[in-house]
């Protein structure tokens, strides 16, 4: 079983986007796949068109009293499952704080799934909280969406520097540009050559994306062949490729550093 | 009330149709009772395949290969869990070893062994129907209407469409619209449920039948039988084990055939041999000969089975930097396989073949030879049973008397032959007796046998290997370098063969305990009054 978390410090830089798109193309490929929408908000859960849980059950879950079984959906798409919201979840840090390793928890719930699954995606919610630190030792592939812009690039080596603090040499973190400006000279500079520590593919920002809300389906499922699916084949392609040790954190750090 | 048989397994609900009208009235009695949405699935063509012998169909799995998205795929499925791996282009599964990389292979390759995968059917799928939807139009249940076509693998025959049926798939997590979806279809529509799983309908409809061939000895002999019926019983089934692997030791599918068709051989020589009294003489004289020389005519291929399967563990027991010296060792016993095989396949050709086959066929058909010519055939089988089985233990138990783990080679050899003897009696005759009590003494007898069959087979290997130098000499197949490796062999076999005798002392001490005795003597001895 694999684990991508699809996370960054910030807000709508397109992690759910990520996530949602990328656990349907494994699930095509024949994976069986789970995504385990971590955010309150549910907005993973939304594009699954399956309701948050409102009430009840996600301290246990956390805690590891209960198994996650009860929570999980089948999605309108062949071995595509989803770990619903809970409303609960924006209370996770109050609970981890009262756990001993807190790190440890996320991890411990999805060993309860092993052998179901070989692919899990873990929605995160933007910032770097206890829940994230577990976040970071449950994944075994960091994808970080990131907007290329000075502000974002800085946020990128805040994380890379914080994980390096961690100690968190088993993680292979993946940033990757996302909702990349076509009209912006300078985007499309940085994108056409990304530096090492970054994946070559890159997502566009385009409304076809921006419309997936409205459809509330991943975007391969209705349109497999637009610019847009392509974009998010081709960066799953480079995933599955790249080896999952991938650069070690301060080359990446210092490759992020130079732009 | 939750149906809570849905949750989790995937396995759709069926119900089978009179007809296609009768699953468009299901399909639009549904539509105007739930929110649904129409769809079609694409055609779906699969090639279901398993071993000879049933071995993925027993523990429940099933095996195909289709295409998804213009690649083709191998898929292993059993109730709720499935596996799948890539598979190139025009490659159809064969061999544990040669399936692609993955836990498809892992899981797969200690069911198979050494069998391969056949092909058991080809199948084609056409479904449409509904996806049943909730308030936010999220699928909660899938109802098709499925139509499937059968063909036997490899035929240009028209295809076999079975009834159509409607399916109902319930989804992870959606138990309750399920269940309701399901009482509609029970009640409302009334439609009645399939009672056998579409698998089976699909392999019936190609005349294949389910776990048909087992290389397990199950007869159905009983105590109130004659001698002779029983032994009828038992040489029709090694018969038709023998017959049942013809075809794939012609077409070479696998070793496990000709294996099978050898223990079938030895089986039926060794009734032949032991039941004296119960055959026609002359008959006898006859069959005795013939078998002798089916067995005669197997023999050298399945040798040659023997070390191309063993090659792995010779090259095991060298050191690293040697194993590749063997690879001409390799090569000769391939190339002399080929040769032999096309001996074997012009032998099962003759007439001789044939005519041996058709004349047992008829001598097991044919009413019981009169008392004059066969003076036990009539007499109750457990009679004759007790009385072999006694008197082949008792010449085991000579034979054990004077041996121990140092004993020479060829005193070692009788009594493996003389536990062999024994070994076919309590096989053909056991179903007569009181399981428990015989059980116990076929296992300490088995691991007897082990033991001396290791002691042996390596002993026989030495003097194959040393056959095989020679002759790949000869044939200018030998390097040095693999002539030596061979020589280290034969040092690793000598190391071998002082370890199995200690184990076999271990074994012969069980087998010769009191306690196993005394149960030989209880069952089996007739001068105790039990048998009859
Ligand atoms: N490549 C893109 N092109 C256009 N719009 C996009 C793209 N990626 C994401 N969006 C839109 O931007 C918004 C934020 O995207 P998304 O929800 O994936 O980001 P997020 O990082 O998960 O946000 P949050 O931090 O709120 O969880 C959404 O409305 C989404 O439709
Ligand atoms: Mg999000």
């Amino acid at each position: 079983m694999k684990v991508y978390a699809s996370y960054n410090i910030k807000g709508g830089v397109g992690k759910t986007t990520a996530a949602v798109n990328l656990a349907f193309l494994a699930s095509q490929q024949g994976q069986r796949t789970l995504v385990w929408d971590l955010d309150p908000q549910g907005a993973a859960s939304y594009f699954f068109r399956v309701k948050p849980k409102w009430k009840g059950g996600a301290k246990a879950l956390i805690r590891g009293k209960r198994s996650p079984e009860p929570l999980i959906r089948g999605t309108d798409f062949e071995r595509l499952d989803l770990l619903r919201a809970h409303f609960g979840y924006r209370h996770m840090d109050v609970v981890l704080s009262k756990l001993k390793r807190p790190d440890r928890r996320l991890a411990k719930v999805l060993a309860l799934l092993k052998g179901e699954y070989d692919r899990v995606f873990l929605d995160c919610p933007a910032g770097i909280t206890l829940a994230s630190e577990s976040v970071f030792r449950a994944a075994n592939v960091l994808l970080v969406p990131t907007i290329p812009t000075t502000l974002s690039l800085r946020t990128l080596l805040q994380l890379l520097k914080h994980l390096k603090g961690e100690g968190a040499r088993r993680l292979s973190v993946m940033p990757f540009f996302s909702m990349v400006d076509r009209r912006k000279s300078l985007q499309q500079r940085i994108c056409q050559q990304p530096p090492n520590g970054i994946l070559k593919s890159h997502i566009p920002y385009l409304s076809a994306i921006e419309q997936m809300a409205e459809r509330r389906a991943p975007l391969p499922s209705y349109a497999p062949s637009s610019p847009a699916a392509e974009a998010f084949k081709a960066l799953w392609r480079e995933l599955e490729a790249s080896d999952t040790q991938g650069v070690s954190l301060s080359r990446r750090e210092a490759e992020v550093a130079i732009i | 009330m939750k149906n809570s048989t849905l949750v989790g397994i995937n396995e759709p609900i069926a119900y089978v149709l009179e007809n296609e009208a009768e699953g468009r009235r299901a399909l639009k009695a549904l539509e105007s009772a739930f929110s649904t949405r129409r769809e079609r699935l694409p055609e779906n063509d699969l090639v279901y395949f398993d071993t000879f012998d049933w071995r993925l169909y027993e523990r429940g799995f099933r095996l195909a290969t289709g295409c998804r998205n213009g690649a083709k795929m191998l898929k292993l499925e059993s109730p709720g869990f499935s596996l799948e791996a890539p598979l190139a282009k025009k490659t159809a599964p064969s061999f544990g070893p040669r399936l692609p990389e993955g836990p498809l292979k892992e899981l797969l390759c200690p069911i198979l062994e050494l069998r391969r995968l056949l092909p058991l059917m080809k199948i084609a799928i056409r479904s449409h129907g509904l996806r049943i939807l909730d308030g936010e139009e999220k699928t909660v249940a899938r109802v098709h209407l499925v139509h499937t076509d059968t063909a036997p693998p490899g035929s240009r025959r028209a295809p076999i469409p079975l009834a159509p049926r409607l399916t109902l798939t319930p989804i992870r997590g959606y138990a309750d619209p399920a269940a309701r979806v399901i009482r509609h279809l029970d009640t409302e529509v009334g439609l009645a449920r399939a009672s056998s799983s579409a698998f089976d309908e699909m392999l019936a409809s190609v005349e294949q039948q389910p776990a048909s061939y087992s290389s397990k000895l199950l007869l159905p002999i009983h105590r109130r039988m004659s001698a002779g019926e029983a032994v009828q019983v038992i040489c029709r089934h090694l018969l038709k084990t023998m017959k049942a692997n013809e075809d794939g030791v012609r077409r070479d599918l696998d070793s496990e055939f000709l294996h099978d068709f050898r223990v079938a051989v030895r089986r039926t020589r060794a009734a032949l041999a032991q039941l004296e009294g119960v055959f026609d003489a002359e008959a006898r004289r006859f069959f005795k000969s013939e078998f002798k020389w089916l067995g005669a005519i197997t023999g050298p291929v399945r040798d040659l089975d023997v070390h191309l399967l063993q090659m792995e563990h010779y090259r095991a027991a060298l050191p690293l930097e040697v194993r590749r010296d063997l690879e001409p060792l390799a090569t000769y016993l391939r190339q002399h396989r080929e040769a032999e095989r096309r001996k074997l396949k012009t032998n099962l050709a003759t007439q001789r073949y044939r005519r041996l086959v058709e004349r047992w066929r008829k001598y097991l058909q044919a009413p019981l030879p009169e008392p004059a010519v066969s003076k036990h055939a009539h007499l109750p089988v457990i009679e004759v049973a007790s009385a072999r089985i006694w008197r082949a233990y008792r010449k085991v138990e000579d034979m054990t008397a004077g041996i121990d783990d140092l004993s020479p080679a060829d005193k070692l050899h009788r009594l493996r032959i003389g536990c062999k003897k024994l070994r076919y009696l309590l096989e053909f005759f056991h179903p007569l007796y009181d399981a428990r009590a015989v059980q116990p003494l076929i296992k300490s007898l088995k691991q007897l046998q082990d033991s001396l069959g290791d002691f042996n087979d390596l002993e026989v290997q030495q003097v194959a290997l040393k056959r095989f130098a020679r002759e790949m000499k000869h044939e200018g197949l030998a390097s040095v370098d693999c002539l030596l490796a061979m020589g280290r062999l034969q040092g690793h076999h000598d190391e071998r063969k002082t370890t199995e005798r200690q184990r076999f002392a271990q074994c012969l001490g069980a087998f010769d305990a009191p306690e196993n005795k005394k149960r030989f003597a209880r069952l089996f001895d007739s001068t105790l009054g039990n048998v009859g």
